[in-house]
């Protein structure tokens, strides 16, 4: 087997960053359940060495140990004292093992239709289609989703969001700024109610909203699996669409898809070319382009909390918490200004969640094909929402609510805070 | 015996989901947080004391090698299977048995995590007093194993002051209690001489703790210098006084730098160093002595002080002390950690000689350090692919062993003999030491299965 | 095995004719148990103790270590006993470093000629050990046997404030462990070991302390009851609040008489601090006092303060006991035991004396001397106290009994699990048996 390199020159000098101080340990959400070596980012950091250095073959066993005890949520990265990109580590070893192995031929269909607008319309359309044709509890409690529950995933939008949508919408008077939104996979197909309330405010803030028909998946789902190939499909088609001078701010609703424009692609693109890829200088400007316009559409309105309408109080009390998605809070340090908005609701009664910025286990494919250890870390999650008595959670990452309103009971609401911004506007609660 | 027939046995005691042997796992449990590297034969991951008792028992009866290992962490190389054998990884005896308010005391399994511990505590408004500062991560019998200490060990002690009893499994498998919940229990103090055993003497399968009432009131201060000697006299002068804070950590420049570009504490990178000043204990009074502090740092030239407000300030003053260690792995990609404890009042003069080594043999160093209990961590920074560089390394950090028994200190304060300092045994104990030494190890481990190669030096009978 | 007269002319060659006492009218003062030994030898230094015992331990002779006597009559009896070794030549001070607040100090000197040298040097300061037998209590004899007292409560004990210690093990090894650094985990903690060790590893020549500052202000409250519930629940209260007194004691009507108080039960706090402290705690433990249903408080302070606990910690010569009992048990469980003791002694007719250490689980039972006649209720009565004890995870020394009576009890209590252990260690550091032999736990 001829040797491939598993990481360019600057992702590998992480290893040898780290000090086995294990400090890592302690954040890790997955080791905290299976308590073994492997599952701590030291551990596969010290295995990406080995792996490196040649002193270990990849083998089932190791391509195991970077898949099932690692969410990819980023935690480790965010808490490492010596900085070590555990993160750039593990997926570059998750990509020569996908290679070596191939990846599961469902999910390689699913990440095709994700990459391709026009295959993933469809088949969203044929899926709401067959469900209503033929889905009910019977058939929903055959199918096995891992460790969610399948009744209790939402139905797909009646039509993918940004058909419900023009491309182009201008607020009322003269505009305060100009935006481009990345609405992504989970708002266009699951959850429409976000990516109305998206453009709800920022028109009401007075500002004129692109979003562009033929915008694609940001990749990260598909990167994480490993299929690199792919996700540098959608990075190059996300890169051609959104790197632009001329608008004020790229926005986006969901965590994964904003920690990849910000975070991801530049440093991705300069590790292909380190590998050997061609990669023109032109698309490196063009990612870091994109990096310095994007906005979590929190930390926008946050920004701008001038612009915002006036907001009725209707005299009745909400009780609401905050669940931190990891790749907000430890990928891009967003953590004040989703609780900036939510505090500013009148009649939000605002209570901190103890371990907010704890992992909700989900980690995407994560649930499905790992669940016995993703349930254990959702059950912390849940409990610890229960403990608050909150009435809504908050939470800006559609993954996370996907994954924690599947478990939560079904009384407390799970809605991102823009769509209760939206409601404060329209004066009901 | 073959390694495959011990695995196969092992499987058989302690049921197959606990047993690793694959190639990676050996890969994995071959280090901890030193740079020492060996691969145990087998992995073992029990639940409980009976399967550690089966297991150290077949172990015994086949004469091979055990290391009992919790979040292996280690700092020098205690948790790594120098001599092969089997590694017993506690991991998962990671529950808290007893939670006995009533009469300060804890019964907590070995791999519980210290802080984990704390913070169960502290809902119901108790103590566990030891805090190192990488409680987060250590497991309670890892701590005690080491007798590790941390900032608050200057007026509450070490952890072998808080473990009060443990139910061990000697080194011949037998189950035996040590100590217990009731001070004074008639005999030899076993657990005094368990504590900081670095796991050559049995394996603790159950710990019982002394916890206490959380302190009425706590006032934390940063003090900032632009000497380290300045510093340094300011904490002799302090406990001249009569004042005995409870924690007085100091931080020079190069670790200042690297905590900030970590963690952003706040500290300023242009300062020597910073002084770390904590009281507890009631209310009363504290104003005062908070005051005669100042005093004392004024007099010695303090450049600022900074009282925390409440407790989001305190956090973040020890957010930055707690990180040190790990953040300077920013500057160069490897740290040697030295342990050496001075007697307090000699601390500046010993910093003074650590900065000419670190001249000497051309090397970064970056100094934490426990002031008011004289336990200075030189941390040499450096990069293990250079082994040149590897080599001055080791000998200053032999140098600096010297230095700090020459002031009238000691090797080791918190983090073990282990491997590492070994060869530093002989600097402060006489070769009769030792052999007394040698005796307890017999009268606990006659063959010498117990994380063999460790602790005791090789060296000849005593004449 | 020498006859006597080798014996004699040997050790005086080690130590110079003044230093050995042959004399059998004198030796009769220096007896365990009422067995004399054959000769006693006082070393001026540690050479001649090393020389003595590597003597001792060639010729399989008994040793039994000594400074003031006060412990002798713990332990089993000695089945042999050939010499006593005196420690009271070696009794320097060696090192008093004051900035660094320790104290290196040789094992023959009392406690109570340390504390006051400490005193008086520089802002003055103390080693915070307060065991019985206040003039007499020789450091080495201390810390062999973990002497303590009530103030151990808030600053620990022996273990807690040793940062070294140096000893002659019984082959002759002259060793040295710890140093005088607060933190320490080079090798094997050998000074804890040897702490409480009863003379039976090795005879400790000298020791290095922590020290602490003299405190600023003491003062002592004394809170009487008629309920011993009631007093159990001020101590339980103030156990479990932010306060820090020193010492928290109990005790029943006999012993408050013994130091002239007279009170059916009486709990006394001593509070040592900074003088805002002491003020508060005075007065807030006295309120809780007296909303736990105490009489009225009484307040010590100055010279009585000071006489008040030198009395408590001196209760065994007061009460003239010489069966005198010592529980260990958990904390909560004082007032329960107390109370059970109380009754069980009364029910025998035999008089006693109780002083628990509220915040220890320590009981300490002075059986009075109109009792000691009473040998099988006496005996019977060890055996409730132990089980009583062991039922709350403890159990019971007899720190002080007639010959007689102690071949009838275990003078150890009951035996535990790790006594193997403590067997093979005892096995490797004294094979011959030179030390204490056969007076330890389990008969080691």
């Amino acid at each position: 087997m001829e040797k491939k390199e598993l990481f360019g020159e600057n992702t590998r000098e992480n290893i040898y960053h780290c000090i086995k101080c294990g400090l890592c340990m302690a954040h890790c959400p997955v080791y905290k359940e299976v308590l073994l070596e492997e599952a701590t980012p030291r551990g596969k950091v010290q295995l990406s060495r080995y792996l490196s250095e040649g002193n270990l073959e990849l083998s089932e066993e190791v391509k195991d140990a970077f898949f099932s005890t690692c969410l990819l949520c980023g935690s480790c990265v965010a808490n490492c004292p010596s900085g070590v990109h555990g993160d750039h580590l593990f997926s570059g070893v998750r990509w020569r093992a996908a290679e070596r192995y191939g990846i599961d031929w469902k999910k390689k269909m699913m990440f095709q239709l994700l990459a391709s607008k026009w295959k993933m319309s469809t088949s969203a359309w044929f899926g709401r289609w067959a469900r209503k044709m033929f889905g009910g509890t019977w058939i929903e409690s055959k199918l096995n989703a891992g460790a969610l529950n399948v009744e209790r995933i939402p139905p797909m939008n009646d039509h993918p969001f940004s058909a419900t949508v023009p491309d182009v919408i201008k607020p009322v008077g003269k505009a305060n700024a100009k935006v481009l939104y990345f609405h992504g996979c989970a708002t266009n197909y699951l959850y429409g109610a976000i990516g109305r309330a998206v453009v709800d405010v920022l028109v009401k803030m007075g500002v004129e909203v692109l979003i562009p028909k033929d915008q694609t998946c940001c990749g990260l789902p598909i990167f994480m699996s490993g299929d690199r190939e792919t996700s540098v499909q959608c990075i190059r088609d996300t890169l051609k669409i959104f790197a632009r001078e001329d608008v004020d701010a790229v926005i986006v609703d969901c965590a994964t898809c904003g920690a990849a424009l910000k975070n991801e692609y530049a440093h991705l693109l300069r590790d292909l070319r380190q590998l050997g890829e061609e990669v023109k200088d032109e698309e490196i400007r063009a990612a870091e382009l994109l990096a310095g316009k994007l906005k979590d559409v929190t930390v926008f309105i946050d920004e701008h909390k001038d612009w915002l309408p006036k907001m009725m109080a209707d005299g009745r009390k909400l009780r609401v918490t905050y669940h931190d998605p990891c790749h907000l809070v430890k990928g891009q340090k967003i953590s004040a200004q989703p609780r900036n908005v939510l505090k500013s609701i009148p009649g939000v009664e605002y209570v901190e969640l103890p371990g907010a910025n704890d992992c909700c286990g989900g980690g995407g494919s994560f649930q499905v094909e790992h669940a016995e250890t993703s349930r254990k870390i959702t059950k912390r999650k849940v409990d610890n929402i229960r403990e608050t008595k909150a009435q809504v959670l908050a939470t800006c990452c559609p993954g996370c609510n996907l994954t924690i309103s599947n478990h939560l009971d079904p009384t407390i609401a799970v809605l991102h805070p823009v769509e209760l911004l939206q409601k404060a506007f329209n004066g009901a609660q | 015996m073959d390694k495959d027939t011990m695995i196969g046995e092992l499987v058989r005691l302690v049921g197959r989901e606990n047993v690793l042997s694959s190639a990676m796992h050996f890969k994995l449990y071959e280090y901890d947080a030193s740079l020492i590297r060996s691969k145990p034969d087998c992995i073992v991951l029990p639940t409980s004391t009976e399967q550690v008792s089966k297991v150290v028992k077949f172990a015994h009866d086949n004469k091979i090698p055990v290391i009992a290992r919790g979040s292996g962490t280690n700092l020098s190389g205690g948790s790594v299977t120098i001599q092969g054998g089997i590694a017993v990884v506690l991991t998962r005896m990671n529950q808290i048995l007893d939670m006995d308010i009533e009469n300060l005391r804890v019964v907590v399994q070995p791999g519980v995590i210290t802080l984990d511990l704390k913070n169960v505590l502290a809902k119901h408004g108790y103590l566990y007093q030891p805090d190192p500062a990488s409680e987060k991560v250590t497991t309670i019998g890892g701590n005690f194993g080491e007798n590790a200490g941390g900032p608050h060990c200057l007026k509450y002690g070490v952890t072998s002051n808080h473990v009060l009893g443990a139910e061990v499994v000697l080194p011949d498998g037998q189950v035996v209690q040590m100590g217990g919940k009731a001070l004074d229990n008639p005999g030899y103090d076993l657990m005094g001489v368990l504590g900081a055993s670095e796991g050559t003497l049995a394996i603790v399968t159950q710990a019982v703790l002394r916890i206490m009432p959380k302190a009425e009131a706590v006032k934390t201060m940063l003090c900032i210098y632009n000497s380290i000697e300045e510093g340094g006299n300011t904490v002799t002068a302090i406990i001249g006084e009569g004042i005995i804070p409870a924690t007085l950590e100091m931080m020079d420049n190069l670790t200042i730098k690297a905590v900030e570009e970590a963690y952003h504490a706040g500290f300023p990178t242009d300062a020597a160093a910073i002084l770390i000043i904590e009281l507890d204990g009631l209310k009363d009074g504290m104003e005062r002595l908070t005051e005669r502090i100042l005093a004392i740092c004024k007099q010695h030239n303090v450049r600022e002080i900074r009282v925390a407000k409440d407790q989001a300030e305190r956090d973040k003053i020890w957010a930055g002390r707690k990180g040190a260690f790990g953040a300077v792995g920013r500057l160069r990609p490897n740290y040697l950690v030295n342990d050496g404890t001075v007697p307090r009042t000699r601390l500046p003069e010993t910093l003074a000689k650590v900065v000419e080594i670190g001249k000497k043999y051309r090397l970064p160093i970056a100094n934490v350090f426990h002031a008011g209990d004289g336990n200075l961590h030189p941390l040499i920074l450096f990069d293990e692919r250079d082994t040149d560089e590897l080599e001055r390394v080791h000998a200053a950090a032999t140098e600096i062993m010297k230095v700090c028994v020459d002031m009238g200190g000691t090797i080791s304060g918190e983090h073990g003999i282990g491997l590492e300092k070994l060869h530093g045994m002989s600097l402060i104990f006489s070769p009769k030491d030792i052999a007394a030494m040698k005796k307890v190890k017999a009268a606990f481990d006659p063959l010498n299965l117990l994380n063999p190669g460790k602790l005791l030096p090789e060296t000849e009978k005593a004449a | 095995m020498s006859n006597t007269n080798q014996l004699a002319s040997h050790l005086k060659e080690i130590v110079g004719e003044a230093n050995v006492i042959q004399d059998p009218d004198q030796l009769g003062a220096y007896a365990v148990d009422g067995l004399a030994p054959r000769a006693v030898v006082s070393p001026g230094n540690v050479e001649e103790i090393s020389k003595l015992l590597a003597y001792a331990n060639a010729e399989k002779l008994a040793v039994v270590p000594r400074g003031n006597g006060t412990k002798m009559a713990t332990g089993g009896i000695p089945r042999k006993l050939d010499l006593v070794l005196s420690m009271l030549r070696i009794n320097r001070i060696t090192e008093h470093d004051v900035p660094n607040l320790s104290l290196s100090v040789e094992a023959g000197i009392t406690l109570e000629a340390v504390q006051q040298k400490l005193a008086g040097t520089g802002k003055g300061s103390f080693l915070p050990l307060d065991p019985p037998y206040v003039d007499k209590g020789t450091i080495g004899g201390i810390i062999a046997t973990n002497g303590s007292g009530p103030r151990r409560y808030l600053y620990s004990s022996a273990r807690d404030l040793l940062l070294g210690l140096k000893a002659v093990l019984p082959n002759g090894d002259v060793v040295a462990f710890g140093g005088k650094t607060v933190k320490n985990v080079s090798g094997y903690d050998m000074t804890k070991l040897m702490i409480g060790s009863w003379g039976a590893l090795g005879v400790i020549t000298e020791i290095t302390t922590k020290l602490l500052p003299l405190p600023e202000a003491s003062a002592t409250l004394l809170a009487s009851f008629d309920d011993l519930s009631k007093a159990g629940s001020l101590t339980k209260k103030v156990l479990h609040s932010v306060l820090l007194p020193s010492a928290m004691e109990v005790m029943d009507a006999n012993a408050a008489g013994k130091l002239g108080q007279k009170a059916r039960y009486l709990v006394a706090f001593s509070l040592e601090g900074v003088a805002e402290a002491v003020d508060r705690q005075v007065a807030e433990i006295g309120e809780m006092a007296k909303r736990a249903g105490a009489g009225d408080g009484k307040v010590l302070t100055g010279a009585d303060d000071g006489a008040f606990w030198r009395r408590v910690r001196d209760m065994a010569l007061t009460a003239g006991a010489s069966v005198i009992l010592r529980s260990n048990f958990v904390i909560s469980k004082q007032a329960e035991i107390l109370g059970n003791y109380e009754r069980w002694a009364q029910a025998s007719g035999i008089g006693c004396a109780f002083i628990g250490q509220a915040g220890n689980g320590i009981l300490t039972s002075y059986i009075l001397e109109n009792g000691v006649e009473k040998r099988d209720s006496v005996i019977d009565l060890i055996g409730k106290f132990t089980a009583e004890a062991a039922k709350h995870s403890g159990n019971l020394i007899v720190e002080a009994a007639p010959r007689d009576l102690k071949e009838k009890v275990s003078v150890w209590g009951r035996p535990r699990s790790d006594y193997g252990v403590m067997r093979r260690l005892k096995e490797e550091m004294d094979p011959v048996g030179v030390l204490n032999s056969g007076r330890f736990v389990g008969g080691i």
